[in-house]
């Protein structure tokens, strides 16, 4: 702790913003040195100087001023909150309501497109005896029927390795027996 | 129920203005004090004031209590007072970070003669108001607010050692400025 430390931290061992060791050491030194000593009591002065200017009152309206402030900011928030909901929900709607007006036109135009073809439109699909499904969906389901059948038939009889064996015996027996006669 | 500042900034979170008003008065007049002695200014410094509120109820719903509340609060001050002066300042493009203490002004009358006390507060005024912005808000916070040295380095956003640095210069700069005054008039 040098002399040119001491002066530098004389402000700080006025605040109390130094160590307990510290503030013994430089408080020792201010006592013992003149140089320090006149240095700290002119600094200790123009601090006291400070007291010289008092705190004002703001003005009683200054309150009322603020929570008129924060009143209108509490409507404000709330605005700002709504507004970009109001926003979202309006674009939302707006889609909605295009999709539909599309979807019902484009329905529409597909009906006209396919006229004379075999695509049922809405209006067939009314007139078409219920019967006539029927019969048809049950010639679905045997045809799918026998389709799996045929699959499963065509598994089921692939020749075992032995039977394959016996029919090539068989084959030679009857050769033989064909040369015999 | 818990009423310190954290506790009514939760509160106002919630949108308790009642809460809010409890802040208000705990901290009004302080807030108007530092911005009344760092401007210089009554007007301006309800303007600041009122911001400086408006602020706080708008950031309640962000504010995360990291820092002492008076930390936060205070920040917000100085923002917005170093703003006010930049604009006041703005012809004379005056960097905040301008931290060259002004030559001493010269007291212009005999040394010797006592001074009356609203003398003596002009001067201390003065002396403060020629202080280069960080330096004169340290004073302000620390002689007036009790602020300690790393509440303030928080605040200007540097280390306490600068902060000591600062603190230590101004008053040196106070002291050399109100030399010719007499211990007795204050």
């Amino acid at each position: 702790m040098n002399y040119q430390w001491i002066q530098d931290n004389l402000s700080a061992y006025m605040d109390k913003e130094l160590s307990k060791a510290q503030i013994l050491e430089i408080g020792a030194h201010v006592r013992n040195c003149a140089g320090c000593g006149v240095e700290y009591a002119r600094m200790s002065r123009a601090w006291d100087a400070l007291n010289l200017w008092k705190e004002i009152e703001p003005r009683p309206d200054l309150r009322k001023k603020i929570m008129h402030a924060v009143q209108e900011e509490k409507r404000t928030q709330w605005f700002r909150i709504m507004l970009p909901a109001a926003a979202v929900l309006l674009v939302a709607m707006s889609i909605y309501i295009y999709v539909g007006f599309f979807h019902a036109r484009s329905g529409q135009d597909m009906a006209v497109q396919t006229e004379g073809t075999a695509v049922l439109t809405e209006h067939d699909l009314q007139n078409v005896n219920e019967d006539e499904i029927i019969t048809h969906l049950e010639l679905l389901q045997e045809k799918d029927f026998y389709d799996t059948l045929d699959t499963l038939e065509k598994i089921d009889y692939l020749p075992l390795v032995e039977e394959v064996m016996q029919n090539i015996d068989e084959e030679q027996r009857s050769s033989l027996e064909c040369s015999f006669v | 129920m818990d009423d310190t500042d954290i506790a009514l900034m939760a509160r106002i979170k919630e949108g308790d203005l009642e809460a809010y008003e409890k802040l208000l008065d705990r901290h009004q007049r302080p807030v108007f004090n530092t911005a009344y002695k760092f401007l210089n200014d009554e007007a301006d410094a309800e303007d600041i004031t009122q911001e400086v509120f408006v602020r706080v109820y708008k950031a309640a719903g962000t504010y995360r209590p990291q820092a002492k509340f008076t930390t936060w609060l205070y920040t917000i001050v100085k923002n917005l007072c170093f703003n006010a002066i930049r604009k006041k300042q703005s012809g004379r493009l005056l960097s905040i970070e301008d931290e060259t203490v002004p030559e001493m002004a010269s007291l212009g009358d005999d040394p010797s003669e006592m001074l009356s006390r609203e003398q003596v507060k002009r001067r201390v005024i003065r002396a403060v108001n020629n202080l280069p912005h960080n330096l004169r808000l340290a004073i302000i916070l620390q002689k007036f607010h009790g602020f300690s040295y790393e509440e303030i380095a928080q605040l200007l956003g540097c280390s306490q050692n600068a902060v000591k640095l600062r603190v230590h210069r101004a008053k040196q700069y106070l002291a050399e400025a109100l030399e010719p005054l007499k211990e007795e008039t204050y």
